[in-house]
């Protein structure tokens, strides 16, 4: 109520009347049209009862009176209260009633899925799987611990010196831009030194890449208590961008052999990373492999390679993967899902800081959500992305773990991973396709007119498959070289146009356009 | 004299319904008109009138309504309503039967001497 038409009710009342008056109004605790009537009310009561005084002090006095008799405020209130809620229409106090039950019920399932959510979690805590062990034991071959690559790694790391961090900004790379002669002689004369440094490093490193496996042993499989993991995968990263470097210190020098030389061993960093069954450190293997495929394209590319080094490095590739390039394993990204599902309700809580409360009405026991996950990766597949396509089948995100937010944070983007795989496959089979093409061309002069033709005289051991189609990747002939391409993410042929993104940025995968292996970007 | 609460507590809301029946009334008026015409004997607490008039509204016996009062004022008037006159009746007739036998087993001492 407007103060104005508040002051005017009481104009004629002593200031207890309207205190009284106030506080039962206030006591009320009802909606704010109905307070205003009732005050209009019993300001006109004490009005009319006061209307023959003549003095103030009377009127103050019978006030007084009246206040008594009307008794107390509270309660005076309640009960007005109690008397306007009845004079409801029944269809407000049907609705009325019925939201208090739906409220109460509502709190009570909030109330026994907290209990039962309670319950669940000690189950987790007294049933305890160690899946760190068991993906550790999945992780070491049989063999024996001289065979094992990681104990070099772990000596290069040690060794390894770091960037000076004045450097450390011009040192960083994109894919296309690596490029010694780009530096000044002053940071080119740093760089040599910071080389030099690491020399040792590099030696475990080379070392460690002629070991067949490796295997390390892993503390926790949950993001949110590994910190170890990450700083793992930082340093192998660090390992990564030293062989780069020399690598671009041997093409200044034009010793495009050794420089292809390096980059094999940066290559074979990523297949040891490639054999792990933790899910980030196989996408650090892929990126370290990225990496390298680059900068042996760019080489090619750029500089006059000889046949003899391109043979070498093509059959060092083919080598590489001989059983195939290695692809996620359900039951691995199954042991680490469980995993890190416990990890973090045993260890970490965290995971409800990111999960809506009123999930907590869903199950969260330990049988329920395994249940799930099994369910989860008995359902996902390998079908490369043209499979899926033409199947129309309902993608594995669609797979949802109804009433189990548990197993839906943690389960993986099995369609992207596994996407992911083949972007890769197809990638290093493009570069070894290339580099089979060039090693054609130098020899008879000119590109062959298909792919075939590479397989039958022995260039190239198969066909470089594209996920997106159910051929090989594109090939065509161009006036001053070739073309080399993957239809993308559209399926469809666009004539070997670059890929874009929505901000029309180019990319060697996008939505639009096509993958383009051949010629290289930002050549 | 005062009575005992809760032998008034029945008849409250037969008395304002009585009242009412008479001519519409605002709250104030209400009250002055039961001690008048029950020659003081009955008196409604002022903390009992609002809350018993919002009840007997919420069963539909009376209705209330905000009128120009001759003072010139706005006051809310009170009057019965046909459900209320029906359950007025009622009361009356039941009450009647209680002053019966409640005069029976007093000896007729209910009347005044």
């Amino acid at each position: 109520m407007k103060r104005n038409e508040t002051d005017k009710l009481f104009e004629n009342l002593p200031a207890c009347a309207a205190d009284f008056i106030k506080i039962v109004i206030k006591k009320m605790r009802y909606h704010k049209k109905v307070r205003r009537e009732v005050m209009a009310e019993l300001a006109a009561h004490f009005e009319d009862e006061l209307r023959d005084c003549k003095t103030s002090d009377e009127k103050e006095q019978k006030a007084q009176q009246l206040i008594e008799k009307f008794g107390d405020a509270k309660l005076l209130g309640v009960l007005l209260r109690r008397g306007k809620k009845r004079c409801r229409p029944l269809w407000l106090k049907t609705i009325s009633h019925a939201c208090n039950i739906i409220f109460m019920v509502y709190i009570s399932i909030i109330v026994l899925a907290f209990i039962y959510n309670a319950w669940a979690v000690y189950t987790w805590s007294t049933n305890d799987i160690d899946y760190v062990k068991i993906i550790n034991q999945l992780n070491r071959p049989k063999r024996t611990h001289a065979d094992n690559a990681w104990e070099y790694y772990k000596r290069a790391i040690e060794s390894y010196v770091e960037i000076p961090k004045e450097f450390e900004e011009k040192l960083k790379c994109d894919f296309c831009t690596v490029k010694f002669d780009n530096l000044s002689k002053v940071d080119e004369t740093k760089l040599e030194q910071w080389l030099q440094q690491n020399e040792a490093s590099w030696q475990y490193i080379v070392k460690a890449t002629t070991l067949r496996y490796y295997w390390r042993n892993v503390s926790g499989l949950s993001p949110y208590d590994n910190e170890e993991n990450s700083k793992h995968n930082k340093q192998m990263k660090k390992l990564e961008k030293l062989g780069i470097w020399i690598a671009e210190k041997e093409v200044s020098r034009e010793d495009y052999k050794k420089a292809m030389n390096t980059l094999l061993t940066v290559m074979k960093i990523g297949k040891h990373l490639l054999s792990s069954k933790i899910t980030l450190e196989y996408l650090v293997g892929t990126d370290i492999n990225c990496w390298g495929e680059s900068a042996i394209l760019r080489i090619v590319a750029n500089y006059p390679v000889d046949r003899d080094c391109l043979a070498i490095t093509l059959r060092e590739l083919e080598e590489m993967y001989i059983n195939g390039y290695p692809m996620l394993d359900k039951q691995d990204q199954e042991i680490e899902m469980l995993g890190c599902m416990q990890s973090s309700i045993k260890n970490n809580w965290k995971i409800y800081e990111q999960l809506n409360p009123s999930l907590l009405l869903y199950r969260w026991s330990r049988p329920s959500t395994e249940k799930r996950a099994r369910q989860f990766f008995e359902k996902v597949d390998y079908q490369s992305p043209f499979e899926r396509n033409k199947d129309q089948q309902i993608t594995n995100e669609e797979i949802t773990l109804f009433y189990n937010p548990m197993s839906d944070f943690w389960r993986p983007s099995w369609n992207t991973l596994i996407e992911l795989c083949y972007k890769q496959k197809t990638r290093f089979r493009a570069v070894v396709t290339i580099l089979a093409l060039e090693r054609w061309k130098i020899v008879k002069g000119i590109y062959p007119e298909n792919l075939n033709d590479l397989v039958s005289a022995e260039y190239l051991k198969e066909l470089p498959m594209d996920p997106y189609s159910d051929k090989p990747l594109v090939y065509k002939k161009t006036a001053d070289g070739f073309l080399l391409y993957s239809i993308s993410h559209n399926f469809i042929d666009d004539g070997g146009v670059l890929a874009k993104n929505k901000k029309g940025e180019t990319k060697l995968w996008a939505n639009e356009g096509d993958a383009v292996f051949w010629p290289v970007m930002g050549k | 004299m005062k009575f005992e609460s809760q032998l008034l507590k029945g008849i409250a809301p037969a008395v304002v319904l009585e009242i009412l029946s008479r001519g519409r009334m605002y709250g104030y008026e209400l009250s002055q008109a039961i001690e008048q015409r029950s020659g003081d004997i009955l008196s409604l607490g002022k903390g009992t009138l609002y809350p018993l008039l919002y009840n007997l509204e919420a069963k539909k016996l009376i209705k209330g309504k905000w009128e120009k009062a001759n003072s010139g004022r706005k006051r809310r008037y009170y009057s019965v309503t046909s459900k209320g006159k029906t359950q007025l009746a009622k009361q009356k007739a039941e009450l009647k039967e209680l002053t019966t036998g409640l005069n029976l087993v007093f000896g007729g001492a209910l009347w005044p001497t």
